[in-house]
């Protein structure tokens, strides 16, 4: 809900450093909260599936939190996509459908 | 999101989560931020949406297939309750299949039984090998690396596994029977709460699983395998919905057991504290809270308080009744623990 106002507020478009950072901030505090590991414990390159940070469950998490806090659509093929599983594949996925949008929401 | 604290929360004043489970964070006025995050109308919107998903997803398949559902059946009360909610309210013809994990109580597989006779269902009883159970409970004690950190929010290691394997044996079931949906048991706070519907296509969402029975083989030998693996794409990919029924139903579990009892449900009477079909239950609920600092029941329970489907002295008297080392001794010794891991 927060990012959402966050990212409202900015209402630019996606290549803007600032929410690119916030994009970043938000599923890393997430990340954090969710799935329990620490910053240091997970690079942004990190399988996370091999890691054993995300399971099923936590995919499922995963998905609605995106769609949820940056109102963008999770599709099939992202689903699938092994960006997906790092967090700076996840980053590349959202700003890239923020991109889309023209704007952000 | 929080708030200065002047005195340390215990626990959230809603749905009694304690401060012990991690990530969580609470509001200067005391609520935790899942209950900060969702309001009672927000809960009953999204019961309702829920509601009318799962019976679209019904109407689809409702007489389609010689088996419309595989229901992951337990024999506990919400299990049987979903079972009656799918064949009588729902009209979906469906299999019901029960994993015999070796410590189900004895009046369990009685109630199996007169379910299924009753609601005209018809039931297997999957026993997998006792001693492979047996040292996957042993690994689930010892380990910390079979299941996500995060697993320790919904459930015990020993029920995570356990849950693992006999979800794995309905997918593994369902495909190999093309049966288009797999309904489990499961509450609110067991699953989050988007999985109450979930689409799974093996053979596209393959990252996940291959992670999954690596673990597994690796604890457990390649004789895991056959337990944890689905088989891939090679038939077409085909497609099997997830579902978890009772995440859209609001009752009491007193309700839930008065609605049981005319198809021939009755409460076991040796399950322990913890559970209406499993004895092992309490064994994972004695490690987990003295592991972790709260009763692993802690989620589905605040999901029930802010639901309003349990009062809130039940609840503190569920999560403040704890098994002693004197009743769990037996199936630590069964399992192989030493001595010393009680
Ligand atoms: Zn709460």
């Amino acid at each position: 809900m927060s990012a959402q106002t966050v990212l409202a507020e900015a209402m630019a478009p996606a290549e803007d450093p600032a929410v690119k950072e916030a994009v970043r901030d938000r599923i890393r505090d997430f990340a954090a909260a969710t799935f329990l590991v620490g910053a240091g414990e997970v690079g942004p390159d990190t399988d996370l599936f091999e890691a054993n940070v995300i399971d099923s469950f936590g995919f499922v998490e995963l998905v609605s939190f995106l769609e949820q806090t940056f109102g963008i659509a999770i599709e099939e093929d992202d689903l699938t996509s092994p960006e997906m599983a790092t967090l700076a594949g996840i980053e590349r996925v959202v700003t890239g459908k923020l991109r889309q949008q023209g704007a952000l929401r | 999101m929080t708030g200065p604290r002047p005195t340390p929360v215990q626990a959230c004043r809603r749905c009694l989560l304690p401060a012990t489970l991690p990530g969580l964070a609470f509001t200067a006025d005391g609520l935790c931020d899942l209950c900060a995050a969702t309001g009672e109308a927000e809960a009953e919107a999204e019961r309702v949406a829920l509601r009318a998903r799962l019976d679209a997803l019904y109407a689809a398949h409702r007489g389609t297939r010689p088996y419309a559902a595989i229901v992951a059946y337990s024999g506990g009360k919400d299990s049987s309750y979903t079972l009656k909610h799918l064949v009588e309210e729902q009209g979906l013809r469906c299999l019901a299949i029960t994993v015999d994990n070796g410590f189900l109580s004895a009046g369990t597989l009685d109630n199996c039984r007169a379910v299924c006779a009753a609601l005209d269902v018809d039931l297997v009883v999957f026993t997998p090998s006792r001693r492979f159970t047996e040292r996957m409970y042993r690994a689930s004690v010892e380990r910390d690396d079979l299941h996500a950190p995060a697993a320790v929010k919904r459930a015990s290691a020993i029920c995570s596994s356990c849950i693992t394997l006999i979800n794995t044996h309905m997918l593994q079931r369902a495909l190999e029977l093309r049966v288009p949906i797999v309904a489990g048991g499961y509450l609110g706070g067991q699953v989050p709460r988007d999985g109450a519907v979930m689409t799974l296509r093996p053979g596209r969402q393959a990252r996940i699983r291959t992670a999954l029975v690596n673990r597994f083989v690796g604890a457990l030998g390649e004789g895991a395998r056959r337990y944890f693996d689905l088989p891939g794409a090679a038939e077409g990919d085909p497609e099997v919905v997830v579902v978890n029924p009772m995440l859209g139903v609001a009752l009491s579990e007193e309700a839930i057991k008065a609605a049981l009892a005319p198809l021939g449900w009755r409460q076991p009477t040796d399950t322990g504290l913890t559970s209406t079909n499993c004895r092992l239950n309490d064994l994972g609920v004695y490690l987990h809270s003295r592991r972790h600092g709260f009763h692993p029941y802690a989620m589905e329970i605040a999901e029930q308080l802010r639901g309003g489907t349990i009062s809130r002295e039940a609840a503190a008297r569920k999560l403040g009744t704890l098994p002693g080392r004197g009743d769990v001794a037996w199936m630590a010794e069964r399992i192989g623990l030493p001595a010393d891991a009680l």
